[in-house]
């Protein structure tokens, strides 16, 4: 068994299944099952369990010392570079060539681990540098850029493009877009819908729903929503709600609070609505159950690890119960209609220059 | 009891001769509270373990009785959550108690509408047939210019957010061994 992942050899007398994990089994001993108290330990905790590789705690903590390998900050000393021993120390193992001195530099033309400077802290990239400028690996662009989530009520105020161009989008009638400006059509779905979590619940609720102690603490599903909103809308705080957007409806308890404060936006007012996306209905013999607030919410993903656009979408949202059966798809049609959805809508990658708005 | 320990049992006579004026501990606290034991004292063992839900990685105490879970409390010693838990770690005896949990097999069969359910030993044969049958019929030893793929398209593997390290580890060893190259995972950076 390995100790270290540094043991593996080329030329195929070793062998690893999973190099960073090399080590958890150090002297025979499952080094994940230690629990010495932290009590009787440093802070960084080094005997509680085991962490990938090499039982290092932070990766990259090179960063934590400056260039010439002093702490940032002597509280937060966390590695740095002990000169009379030549080597790197400190309170966690360190993520870098434990005798690279930080005034080392490589000769020119030389590649790999080896061709990284001494005050290069990033050794898993090509240069040893962090990233601001990233001009290979991503697909939309080298610098961060601010776009409008894909349904919006707002034009974007940073650039003409209104959102994200490279985004993938699956377009079909179960998962159609709300309009956005300077598409027509976005008042009426004139609200920003979020989602959330809550410390009672887990995900979908499949861990939690089932559990008498915290449907007690958290038995319904609702949306929260200021006490502007609440007027604006005639909502009633612990009454029932409508929130419809352009792919279905669905109800819940009307949370009035002033957590959720409007937002002044380009001189208009943008009211936002937040969902806990704990419940769902059906599953069998769950404690509570509630309509899902993923249910509101498109599918478009982002062009480099697909997250999906579910943060932020457009919705109107009135008092009262949706309707159920035959007239809940009706009742979504009628909005589709006046806001003159169909399959293309939001699919444009390119926002046209002059948009009039 | 004698008419005099009754009296002297009286809360409104302890709270007036204790230290408990204000009648919020021992001067209030009944023959019935003094009996009770905690189930974290009367457990035949405590196993330390991690919290099943987010990715924090809180310290728990599983305490047991007669193999039985009776209780599931914070690890102090932890030095992530130093004995805190919050409401869902607090709450998972009910977790691993649960009525609710699914202790067989289900099994719907094609055309099928209910679940049935199935003895672990046929499942795991009825899934090793399958594998076995649909490796051989969807198996690719070579492109069409001879180059070697040894690789079947026919079976992939899908896995969730909460499966660790250890079990990914073993996943990719088994799909890669039998020549499945479609092993993904739905968590996300």
């Amino acid at each position: 068994m390995l100790n270290s992942f540094v043991e593996m050899k080329a030329d195929g007398s070793t062998s690893g299944g999973c190099w960073i994990y090399t080590g958890v089994y150090t002297d025979g001993v499952n080094q994940s099952a230690r629990r010495k108290p932290g009590s009787q330990q440093s802070w960084v905790a080094p005997e509680w369990g085991w962490a990938w590789p090499m039982n290092r705690r932070i990766l990259y903590n090179r960063a934590s010392a400056d260039p010439d390998g002093k702490p940032w900050s002597e509280r937060k000393a966390y590695i740095w570079w002990d000169e009379a021993a030549g080597k790197w120390t400190g309170h966690d193992v360190p993520d870098f060539q434990v005798t690279k001195a930080p005034s080392f530099r490589p000769e020119p033309g030389i590649g790999g681990p080896e061709g990284l400077a001494g005050d290069d802290p990033f050794i898993m990239q090509a240069d040893g540098k962090g990233w601001l400028y990233a001009p290979s690996g991503l697909l939309d662009g080298p610098l961060p850029v601010h776009y409008e989530p894909l349904e919006s009520p707002l034009r974007n105020a940073m650039h003409t493009q209104q959102s994200n161009p490279t985004r993938e989008m699956f377009p079909r009638k179960e998962n159609l877009t709300g309009p956005s400006p300077p598409e027509p059509g976005s008042d009426v779905y004139p609200y920003v819908v979020t989602t959330y979590r809550l410390t009672e619940h887990h995900t979908a609720g499949g861990m939690s729903r089932w559990s008498p102690y915290l449907a007690e603490l958290q038995p319904e599903f609702f949306c929260e929503v200021s006490p502007e909103l609440a007027a604006e809308r005639g909502l009633e705080h612990l009454g029932w709600a409508t929130i419809v957007t352009a792919r279905t409806a669905i109800e819940a308890r009307v949370l009035v609070t002033d957590r959720v404060t409007p937002l002044t936006v380009d001189g208009r007012t943008i009211h936002q609505i937040g969902l806990p996306y704990h419940w769902g209905v059906g599953g069998g013999g769950s404690i509570v159950s509630g309509d899902s607030a993923n249910d509101v919410m498109g599918v478009a993903l982002d062009p480099n690890v697909h997250i999906q656009d579910s943060k932020a979408a457009a919705c109107d949202i009135q008092p009262g119960r949706r309707p159920t059966g035959p007239e809940l798809p009706r009742y979504v049609e009628a909005y589709r209609r006046r806001a003159g959805i169909s399959v293309d809508t939001g699919t444009a990658r390119v926002t046209p220059e002059k948009d009039g708005s | 009891m004698s008419i005099r320990s009754r009296v002297r049992q009286w809360p409104v006579l302890r709270q007036l001769t204790s230290a408990d004026h204000l009648g919020r501990g021992t001067a209030v606290r009944s023959v019935r509270t003094e009996e009770l034991t905690p189930r974290t004292a009367e457990a035949d063992r405590m196993v330390k373990s991690v919290c099943p839900y987010c990715a924090v990685g809180c310290g728990q105490r599983v305490y047991v009785k007669g193999e039985r879970v009776t209780q599931i409390e914070g690890d102090p010693d932890s030095p992530i959550s130093r004995g805190r838990l919050c409401p869902k770690g607090s709450a998972s005896e009910q977790l691993v108690n649960n009525p609710g949990r699914i202790r067989t097999v289900k099994y719907r069969r094609p055309f099928g509408t209910d679940w049935e359910d199935l003895p672990l030993e046929r499942a795991m044969e009825m899934i090793a047939d399958r594998i076995l049958d649909t490796r051989a019929r969807t198996w690719e030893d070579t492109d069409e210019e001879g180059n070697a793929l040894h690789r079947t398209l026919g079976i992939a593997s899908l896995g969730g957010a909460t499966l660790d390290n250890e079990e990914n580890y073993l996943i990719k060893k088994l799909f890669s061994a039998i020549g499945v190259v479609q092993v993904e995972n739905q968590a996300r950076i």
